[in-house]
């Protein structure tokens, strides 16, 4: 009789696909044009001089850019959003953005951006990125230093 | 404990540690070069922020290469090789990237960007006034890179010629000559700007 | 000693190598030929120039040095990270389909708060338009290697 093959990992990604075929319908319809619009809040000030290991591979980007000695993620929020879908992201200090995917092609997405401090807009914007991309926008007071967010689209 | 003539542990003691686990070892050997380090490559890049930058990149490279190191020989010097290395490569890549213009459109008149960022400053007042602070500055970016390397360790670190080769991985003799180059450039560059 | 002589020992005596006899030449040579005593001057400049320049960039700097060991021990920990995510990788390759599946499901689910690493890829941004009601912006660059940044100064504050 011949032996069992002990290796039988060729069955393992054949039934990962089989998996994956039967929950493809479950995806949302009209997901390649969502955007995930990710925005992370951090406190910047020189207040001790730790830095958050959340930050990932941008640490040194910050440190590099900006004088201050501590950065904080205070919080994190990523939305799945459809083109002209605005999505609600609650910011530190009573302040507030909403982003809404506008229409674009192939990799690019644009985004329009508004941050508020309670009824005052502080800042109206749209931006052009690839996905993957990355801004800063800053300087809002917090506390003893500023709120720097880390807006990026997937 | 291998205690030298401070009463500090000597480096290879530091650097044991560090091989077995212990990262404050390695961080007391980080404390202890950080400063040299960054003048080193300060003189290299030209600017603090970059000299920071590669500062913190040599000590996280030698955290992992000290596998490499030869006990019996010098850790500033085995350190300094890779820190040079890593000032050079920063420099490169920062001259050859185009600097991209600030854009100053949304700027009112009164109001201008905060102290925060870090925008490329002229040299302040050094031993005279600002302008020779600009041409030492100039005249040490003109320099060819290894040029620059082998007058900020003679200089800035005090590093003795036959050091300055096991540094650089070449011979007293080349050390020597790029040394001279490096004096007669800074010489003539600052020459106007040296009181009578 | 002739000038040529002399430039040779100016040069010796910066670094500390002059013989004893030779420096009594030079000293003797240097007080009647101005030309060289210029250059022995502007010699002896140089080191003091170049170790003040950089001692005033440590000073601008020395918060951010005394940090130093923060930096560095994040950037040992995401190295390690990162080789243990490349290993765990490397031991599952034989099921990439499951690792497609995995990708696309986070992806595609609604998320809340997030706690992974940033791992942006471009820092390409076009800023199409900006404007403000109680602020001004200002727009900085400073290279392809790092973020783009939309400042806000609200008014009244610097």
């Amino acid at each position: 009789m011949a032996r069992r093959n002990p290796r039988a990992r060729p069955f393992a990604p054949a039934f990962a696909f089989l998996l994956f075929l039967l929950l493809l319908p479950a995806v949302p319809s009209g997901a390649a044009n969502a955007v995930s619009v990710d925005v992370g809040a951090v406190y910047a000030s020189n207040e001790g001089t730790s830095i958050d290991p959340a930050l990932g591979t941008i640490r040194g980007k910050l440190q590099s850019m900006f004088n201050y000695t501590s950065y904080r993620m205070l919080d994190r929020k990523r939305r799945s959003l459809a083109v002209g879908e605005t999505g609600e992201f609650e910011l530190p200090g009573r302040r507030s953005m909403r982003a809404t995917p506008l229409p674009s092609q192939g990799n690019k997405v644009r985004l329009s951006i508004q941050i508020s401090d309670g009824q005052k807009k502080l800042l109206t914007t749209t931006l052009g990125l690839n996905r993957g991309g990355m801004v800063l926008v800053g300087g809002p007071s917090y506390q003893s230093g500023v709120l720097i967010l880390i807006i990026s689209a997937e | 404990m291998n205690v030298g003539e401070m009463g500090e542990v000597r480096d290879d003691a530091l650097i044991r540690a560090t091989l077995e686990g212990d990262e404050e070892a390695f961080r007391e050997l980080m404390e202890r070069y950080k400063g040299r380090a960054f003048g080193v490559a300060v003189g290299i890049v030209g600017n603090g922020d970059d000299a920071l930058d590669v500062v913190q990149d040599s000590f996280i490279k030698a955290y992992y290469k000290l596998k490499e190191f030869r006990f019996g020989s010098n850790f500033y010097t085995w350190f300094y090789r890779l820190l040079v290395n890593q000032a050079i490569d920063r420099w490169r890549k920062s001259a050859r990237s185009a600097e991209v213009p600030l854009d100053e459109s949304w700027l009112s008149e009164e109001d201008s960007p905060p102290d925060a960022f870090t925008y490329p400053r002229t040299p302040e007042d050094l031993a005279r006034n600002r302008e020779l602070g600009d041409a030492l500055q100039r005249a040490i970016a003109s320099l060819p890179e290894y040029h620059r390397a082998v007058i900020v360790l003679r200089e800035v670190e005090g590093m003795a010629y036959d050091e300055i080769a096991k540094t650089l991985g070449c011979s007293v003799g080349t050390v020597m000559s790029r040394l001279h180059y490096a004096r007669g450039k800074l010489k003539e560059a600052l020459k106007p700007h040296r009181e009578g | 000693m002739d000038c040529r002589t002399a430039l040779v020992n100016i040069e010796k005596k910066a670094d500390g190598l002059i013989p004893r006899e030779a420096e009594a030449e030079l000293a003797g040579h240097l007080s009647g030929c101005p030309a060289c005593a210029a250059e022995d001057a502007a010699m002896s400049a140089t080191g003091p120039m170049l170790r003040a320049w950089t001692g005033m960039r440590a000073a601008e700097k020395a918060p951010a040095l005394d940090a130093m060991w923060t930096r560095v021990r994040a950037g040992i920990e995401e190295r390690r990270e990162s080789r243990r995510r490349s290993s765990w990788i490397a031991r599952w390759a034989w099921v990439p389909a499951a690792v497609a599946l995995t990708v696309l499901a986070i992806l595609f689910y609604p998320a809340g708060t997030d706690r992974s690493p940033f791992h942006p890829t471009t820092f390409d941004v076009a800023v199409e338009d900006v404007e403000s009601d109680v602020a001004t912006v200002a727009l900085v660059d400073k290279g392809e290697d790092l973020p783009r940044v939309i400042w806000i100064i609200e008014n009244g504050k610097t």
